[in-house]
């Protein structure tokens, strides 16, 4: 094939380059603003007005907003309702962590001096 | 301001970047309409499939934001950098890919309004899936060197760069790639050629 021939296959293929679809485009955007909105997040000033009070709304983003803290404060709702009045069905298992019983000690690594 | 997605920005590429890196939401569609087309030309003509093409130009795209904040203006063109890593990626691809030629006349645009007849636009179909067809069938360098001098029409310097070698190797990969391309399509040159026989 004459050189001229195979330029000929080149400058058709560059003139006519394949489309872009509208999905892959708005994936590509999607990415693009979603690490621009975590840059904005991490970059946000602390209001030195109300210290505390910014210190404590990045404190609860950092750990997943609301929907986390509450269900993290449930649990330990839930654990403190079980340590001071138990359920019944749970009364004859709590005394066994809750009261010191005498153990047998073992000494597994006996002194030297036995043996002088 | 808000513009229109096809609204072109006369920002240089890493103005446009800096502007991204900064939160613009502008600059990150100037930047997708500029860059994507081009990557999509190249990774599609490496890997002849169109959805893996797709996955190597939003992966690109991906590696490209989370560098923003790290560019440092007046290193290495981003273009340049673009076409380096999608030449990683598509690569990656080829070499865990078992399978062979994979183009179908879906993914070939239709010829534009100035072909004259259908039986013309038939045959310019017919040549580029030739050529798909013969560029596949290169090795991995050739084919990457070939489409990065003919169709994405870089220059030698710039496709050295991206592929990690010198200019002479390039040169050798681009006149390699053409004589084996010659020898492919000169089986059917009569056939191709049919419409300017007069």
């Amino acid at each position: 094939m004459r050189k001229a021939n195979l330029d000929d296959f080149f400058a058709q293929a560059r003139s006519q380059p394949p489309e872009v679809s509208f999905d892959l485009q708005s994936r590509i955007l999607s990415d693009a603003f979603l690490m621009q909105d975590q840059w904005a997040r991490k970059a946000a000033p602390i209001n030195s007005s109300n210290l505390w009070f910014d210190v404590a709304k990045h404190f609860f983003a950092e750990l997943g907003g609301a929907m986390s803290i509450s269900s993290v404060l449930a649990a330990a709702l839930s654990g403190m309702w079980v340590g001071f009045a138990p359920p019944a069905a749970l009364a004859d298992v709590f005394p066994a962590f809750l009261t010191t019983q005498q153990s047998d000690i073992f000494d597994l690594l006996p002194s030297d001096n036995e043996f002088q | 301001m808000q513009m229109p997605l096809d609204s072109p920005s006369y920002l240089d590429d890493q103005a446009l970047l800096a502007q991204f890196a900064k939160g613009d939401r502008d600059a990150a569609r100037n930047l997708t309409l500029r860059f994507t087309p081009r990557l999509m030309r190249y990774a599609i003509r490496m890997l002849s499939d169109r959805l893996e093409a797709e996955d190597v130009v939003q992966e690109t795209m991906l590696r490209l934001w989370h560098q923003a904040p790290l560019w440092q203006a007046g290193g290495a063109k981003i273009e340049t950098w673009l076409y380096q890593v999608a030449s990683h990626l598509c690569i990656d691809r080829l070499r865990k890919r078992k399978k062979g030629f994979s183009v179908s006349l879906n993914d070939i645009d239709e010829p534009g309004d100035e072909q004259p007849t259908a039986e013309a636009g038939l045959m310019e179909k017919d040549r580029q899936i030739a050529l798909y067809k013969a560029i596949d069938l290169l090795p991995e360098r050739q084919r990457q060197a070939i489409v990065l001098r003919h169709i994405e029409d870089l220059g030698n310097g710039e496709i050295a760069v991206i592929m990690g070698i010198g200019i002479e190797a390039v040169e050798s990969l681009i006149a390699w790639a053409k004589r084996n391309l010659a020898a492919i399509l000169a089986g059917r040159q009569d056939e191709l050629m049919k419409d300017e026989v007069h």
